[in-house]
């Protein structure tokens, strides 16, 4: 079997109806009830994402995939902003939340991906804001 | 080097099928060189000195000499990291899922 040591699933299965839980994960207010950070994104294919933790950390992300009812995927970009305004270098990873219908019910999926062995380059957009080609050493300052 | 760059340095060591290869035959046979294990694998000798070289960047290899023969070690400690990281990802994923539930449950109510 192929072993993954860069690599978290996880899954659920819940009670609710498929479109109460998408609701759920979609839906920034809804998201800060359950995901342990507030979320600010625009929920299409390369629109942006910021979630800040309850210390005041900031992380980026970019959206990836939005299928309706189906599946969230974004991708942490890997640095993070301490509430001093410092930036710093941390493990970019992939999510993805992948939401399925039950004859009863929902289940909820979730693969977390580091992207330390992903090229990432492709990840950086030519608008992406200039502290975060830094910070990547990407750019000469 | 730094924490995230080492951690780095061991995801990319263990994304490769051969350099996964190289070490469970290391963690197999204690030390070897990169003749013997170029032997027992169907890559070039110079090949396994490449990998060799990613594992001893990330800290998950060692190198000895013993007369002309460099023989190399597996120093597996690094790997602790690697582990630290799923732990911490799949607590958090743990948390998440279980609040979700209660969200719901609670969200169904109102």
């Amino acid at each position: 079997m192929e072993q993954h040591t860069d690599r978290v699933e996880r899954q659920i299965t819940l009670d609710e109806p498929l479109a109460d839980v998408w609701d759920a994960v979609t839906d920034p207010e809804r998201l800060a009830e359950w995901f342990g950070a507030t979320v600010e994104w625009e929920l299409i294919e390369g629109g942006r994402a910021t979630f800040t933790f309850p210390d005041g950390r900031e992380r980026p992300a970019r959206i990836d995939r939005v299928v309706p009812e189906r599946e969230v995927a974004f991708h942490y970009l890997p640095v993070e902003r301490d509430v001093d305004g410092s930036v710093r270098k941390v493990p970019g990873s992939t999510v993805e939340i992948l939401i399925e219908p039950l004859e009863s019910g929902t289940r909820v999926r979730v693969v977390e991906t580091t992207l330390y062995t992903v090229a990432t380059p492709r990840f950086l957009p030519p608008s992406a804001p200039r502290w975060h080609l830094q910070a990547r050493g990407l750019v000469r300052v | 080097m730094k924490r995230d760059d080492r951690l780095e340095a061991v995801f990319d060591a263990l994304a490769d099928a051969t350099r996964r290869e190289v070490m469970r035959r290391l963690a197999d046979t204690g030390a070897q060189t990169a003749t013997d294990l170029a032997g027992e694998l169907p890559v070039s000798r110079q090949a396994v000195a490449k990998h060799l070289s990613a594992l001893a960047e990330a800290g998950l290899v060692t190198s000895e000499r013993a007369g002309r023969e460099v023989r190399y070690r597996l120093t597996p400690g690094p790997l602790t990291e690697a582990m630290g990281w799923m732990a911490d990802v799949g607590a958090a994923w743990d948390d998440r899922l279980s609040a979700l539930r209660t969200h719901l449950r609670r969200h169904r109510r109102t």
